[in-house]
């Protein structure tokens, strides 16, 4: 697969610096909060992104918890800019004030700010009121920052309908595109979204809806979901081939999680397929033990077996192909 | 262990699939027959001559935007399209849509010459639930 992911994008390294946040969502797929206090040490994380740019990374993407709470957060994107690394960050966007967002505009390259739908929907899943109201005045210090941003929507069993407002949102307050991410039940979501993970029909309707609105509005909308048509035409970008002698090739996305543990391509991926703690050694030789392991094989033979459950499947309509290998590596 | 009817009551209390929301509001929006046809009728009855007609939605329509052309004599009946044009969003509401007043052009004065209405009726262009933001007002964001 060389340096191109199945989303088309350079390889990500997803960066969880830290497990500190000013809210309690629902649908976190960590434990953050406010009480929590797991932060990764930079020095680790900076080797970490040499060692992740030698093995093919060119993305960083630094998430969380709250990424603006992670005071070393300009020193990471610092370096991930002296490396040459795409640098994009996700923010709930409730705390980017002036004089924050000042010091990290020449190290963002996108920012993207999560939006779950309309007011209500919005602080609801966040549990907290007016945090739409204050996320959304704040994109005006974005904006006139120059820094090109763009929006997240997760997407439930329940909101593919509220998708049209973010989109319009999207268009009024400059953001330049939106993101439609599933749900997924890890962290604290699997303790209170159960039942609420899109299934194929909602992903085919986010897909639909993306289609028409990215037509109809002009801001692009992309769905972290392939319909059957796209799993059976792109077998070969997803599905690696073996023997895996490169991790990018089995793992397009590597997570390095608050407590410096890196798994590939979604925290729901079986602890057995970890590639173990930063804090323990660094990304070079737990990539060169693991593959050497022969796990890469394995969740190369993960990868394919999922596609072959789902191609043969009469009922499916699409999926969320990180999601479903995951589950069939447990 | 939960009874039958437990089991019934409590898939009455899941909310909605968005999926089925969205069809909802899609149907909800669809002009029927018979609001088109009432349409059709009032514009055979008017002298208007119909300078433009659009159907929006195409197969599944939504919305119909028409323009009437009243000249000399016939400009006093505009008045009575623009009743029954208020009469047919009262009968069939308003689609979820903002509802936009007609467009009158006058040309001629103290006496009118021609005048051309232009007319919206169901959805033409943006919803309600996508329309007009709070805090946003004209691309810019208000509150800091």
């Amino acid at each position: 697969m060389g340096n191109i992911s199945p989303t088309g994008i350079a390889p990500v390294l997803q960066v969880h610096p830290t497990r500190r946040c000013n809210l309690l969502c629902d649908h976190c797929y960590s434990m953050s909060g406010p009480a929590a206090r797991e932060d990764l040490p930079t020095e680790i994380l900076c080797a970490c992104l040499g060692d992740a740019f030698d093995l093919g990374y060119r993305q960083l993407a630094v998430s969380g918890g709250e990424p603006l709470l992670y005071k070393q957060l300009p020193d990471l994107l610092t370096r991930g800019r002296q490396l040459g690394m795409l640098n994009t960050v996700t923010t709930n966007g409730m705390l980017i004030t002036e004089s924050r967002w000042d010091q990290l505009v020449p190290l963002v390259d996108v920012l993207a700010v999560s939006i779950d739908g309309r007011e209500p929907e919005h602080d609801r899943i966040r549990r907290q009121d007016g945090a739409f109201a204050r996320t959304v005045a704040n994109l005006q210090v974005i904006r006139t920052s120059g820094v090109p941003f763009g929006f997240i929507f997760t997407l439930t069993q329940f909101n593919v309908d509220s998708l049209e407002f973010v989109v319009r949102l999207a268009r009024e307050t400059g953001a330049r595109s939106v993101q439609v991410h599933p749900l997924t039940l890890h962290g604290r979501a699997a303790l209170t979204m159960l039942g609420a993970r899109p299934d194929g029909i909602e992903l085919v309707a986010a897909i639909l809806e993306a289609v028409r609105l990215g037509e109809e509005l002009g801001v692009p909308v992309t769905v972290d979901a392939l319909s059957i048509q796209q799993l059976l035409a792109y077998r070969g970008h997803i599905v690696p081939t073996r023997p895996i002698r490169r991790l990018v090739d089995v793992a397009p996305v590597l997570v390095v999680e608050p407590d410096g543990s890196v798994t590939p391509l979604t925290h729901e991926v079986n602890r057995g397929l970890k590639l173990g703690s930063l804090m323990n050694a660094r990304l070079s030789s737990l990539a060169s033990k693991w593959l050497a392991e022969g796990f890469g094989d394995r969740l190369a033979d993960a990868c394919a077996s999922t596609w072959a459950e789902l191609s043969s499947s009469d009922s499916m309509s699409a999926v969320y192909w990180f999601d479903e290998v995951a589950a069939r590596t447990n | 262990m939960a009874t039958q009817s437990s089991k019934i009551e409590n898939m009455r209390n899941l909310p909605a699939r968005g999926s089925e929301k969205l069809m909802k509001a899609w149907k909800a929006r669809t002009l029927t027959d018979e609001s088109v046809r009432e349409i059709a009728d009032a514009l055979d009855k008017s002298p208007a001559k119909l300078e433009n007609f659009n159907i929006v939605g195409g197969e599944n329509a939504t919305g119909i935007e028409v323009s009437l052309r009243y000249d000399g004599d016939d400009g006093p009946w505009c008045g009575n399209d623009i009743q029954f044009w208020l009469q047919w969003l009262l009968k069939h509401g308003s689609h979820g849509v903002v509802v936009t007043p007609p467009h009158i052009i006058i040309n001629g004065t103290p006496w009118p010459e021609v005048i051309t209405v232009k007319l919206n009726f169901g959805q033409t262009g943006p919803t309600e639930t996508g329309g007009a933001l709070p805090g946003v007002t004209g691309g810019e964001v208000s509150g800091g």
